[in-house]
């Protein structure tokens, strides 16, 4: 199947996944209210300390975007699972990896702006400024959001359809997640701290490696996963 | 850092580790025994349904 | 009544005398005692640095049965022959048990070192991490029922978590330089270098035994499972 022809039925995929019935707005409002309201109970548990508050912002975001996005994983696979269509998607030839792809990108825009709507309110509450370099944050969350989206995705692929899908997922993606998380908290925490512009720089090439090294693994492994 | 007490954890930690290696090792054996009682079993029955 | 059967492509294995495993057992405890007799105190450590004989090859260990792990689950997607799973997930199993023993080696080690039993150590947590990585990979086969679904996801998620290893302990070794805190120094004296060879292979052959005898343990089970089927479906023998 040409490149061309699988680009378009990933966009297909990822345009069904996105505006699928009124599901997915409603689905959008929980999980970004889900996630505001562990921030809340973050800074809950790391303050009232305006100091240590303040140290704890980015790591608090980042954790409250992999929680809530937990959640949005799972159900990506919903619809094929609920239909039965996973069976028929899988029998077109050269069309795995378009599923994959289809997957990732329709997670990626709904990480993505859950993410916006996190740091939006995490600045907030977390008492940091807005950084003077926050086009960089801006890339730091587009980064890590695509490595999390990319395992999330992938291993979604497995916990959806196992009858222990709610404490899979999260048992199999977060050990997986330690590099990328590290490195995007550490970037964001370096921005929103103004600090050495410096060690930013050098966890976000570190997250770069990271994304390329775990598109290629997930799209390389993701064939096995879902033709069984 | 006293003498004495570090035996203690030089002690604690060879007995962890005898510890380890024996329990895996009884793990398995069991894990064995067990499958083998079961296909023993298992083929008693295929054999006594032999006409 | 011991035997070999035939079920279907897994073989039964033979109740046969376990000759390197007493090798294994006997080499170990020659490889400890020896270490322990011959080893001078260190001049910080003091007798503290014995530990080293059973933490190093232990943390060793606990790096090789990953790849291990990775090796069979490679060959079972291409092969897709039921004992390369077997195996993968018996070399799972093994590391577990030997990342656990390292943690906990480790914390004996920190204890009297530093004062604390944790410290967030890149070799110890990034061992802490590949703990966690495996157990997942042992819940993927214990919570899937299916057979072929479960081999397959078990070498999916053997692979990532292989992969993922050397980037883990990179990514955290990275934060704790970030964070300016230096880290063990892992120089060893010449003076322990036979003594830690030695311990080496000692544990390298009992992790290689166990493998083994687990993979019995699993080819047993199998046929079992098989001749308790054939059993139900009223299969003569």
């Amino acid at each position: 199947m040409s490149l061309r022809k699988e680009w378009r039925r990933a966009r297909a995929i990822a345009w069904k996944d996105l505006t699928a019935e009124r599901r997915s707005k409603a689905q959008f409002n929980g999980v970004v209210t889900l996630a505001v309201t562990i921030l809340v109970m973050l800074g809950f548990a790391l303050g009232p300390d305006a100091e240590a508050i303040r140290n704890a912002a980015a790591g608090a975001i980042w954790l409250a975007a992999l929680f809530a996005g937990v959640l949005a994983f799972n159900r990506s696979y919903q619809m094929e699972l609920d239909g039965g269509a996973l069976e028929q998607l899988v029998l077109y030839p050269g069309s795995r990896r378009a599923i994959f792809a289809g997957k990732l990108l329709a997670n990626f825009v709904f990480v993505g702006l859950m993410l916006v709507v996190v740091v939006a309110v995490g600045i907030v509450l977390f008492q940091v400024r807005i950084p003077a370099q926050w086009p960089a944050l801006i890339a730091i969350l587009f980064l890590g959001a695509l490595g999390l989206v990319t395992l999330g995705t992938f291993y979604a692929a497995m916990a959806s359809r196992s009858r222990a899908r709610d404490v899979l997922l999260p048992l199999l993606l977060f050990p997986m997640l330690v590099p990328v998380l590290l490195a995007a908290m550490e970037a964001t925490k370096a921005l929103l701290g103004s600090n050495v512009m410096g060690d930013a720089g050098a966890w976000a090439r570190l997250l770069i490696v990271f994304d390329v090294i775990f598109l290629t693994a997930t799209f390389l492994v993701f064939e096995s996963v879902i033709e069984v | 850092m006293s003498s004495a007490n570090n035996w203690i954890f030089v002690g604690a930690a060879f007995a962890v580790t005898w510890a380890v290696l024996v329990g895996y090792f009884l793990r398995v054996q069991r894990k064995l025994r067990a499958a083998r009682v079961l296909l023993d079993s298992a083929n008693t029955m295929r054999s006594s349904a032999a006409p | 009544m011991a035997g070999v059967a035939t079920v279907s492509t897994v073989q039964v294995p033979r109740e046969r005398r376990q000759f390197f495993g007493w090798f294994a057992l006997l080499f170990l405890i020659a490889s400890q005692i020896t270490a322990i007799l011959i080893s001078p105190p260190d001049r910080d450590m003091g007798d503290l640095q014995k530990i080293m004989y059973v933490h190093v090859p232990a943390a060793w260990m606990t790096m090789l049965a990953p790849l291990t792990v990775l090796f069979f689950s490679v060959r079972y997607l291409f092969r897709k022959r039921e004992e390369d799973d077997l195996l993968a997930s018996s070399a799972a199993e093994v590391a577990v048990a030997f990342a656990g023993l390292t943690l906990m080696l480790g914390m004996l080690w920190a204890r009297p070192t530093w004062g604390i039993w944790w410290t967030w150590d890149a070799r110890l947590t990034s061992t802490l991490v590949l703990f966690l990585i495996l157990a997942g990979y042992l819940s993927v086969r214990a919570l899937i029922d299916d057979r072929e679904q479960r081999a397959q996801w078990s070498a999916a998620v053997g692979i990532m978590g292989a992969l993922n290893v050397p980037i883990v302990y990179m990514s955290v070794r990275w934060w704790r330089t970030i964070h300016q805190i230096q880290s063990s120094p892992s120089t060893v004296d010449p003076a322990y270098v036979i003594g830690l060879r030695l311990n080496a292979f000692a544990f390298l052959f009992v992790m290689i035994y166990f493998i083994r005898r687990r993979y019995d343990a699993a080819l047993m089970e199998r046929a079992a499972e098989h001749a308790s089927e054939a059993a139900a479906l009223g299969v003569v023998q």
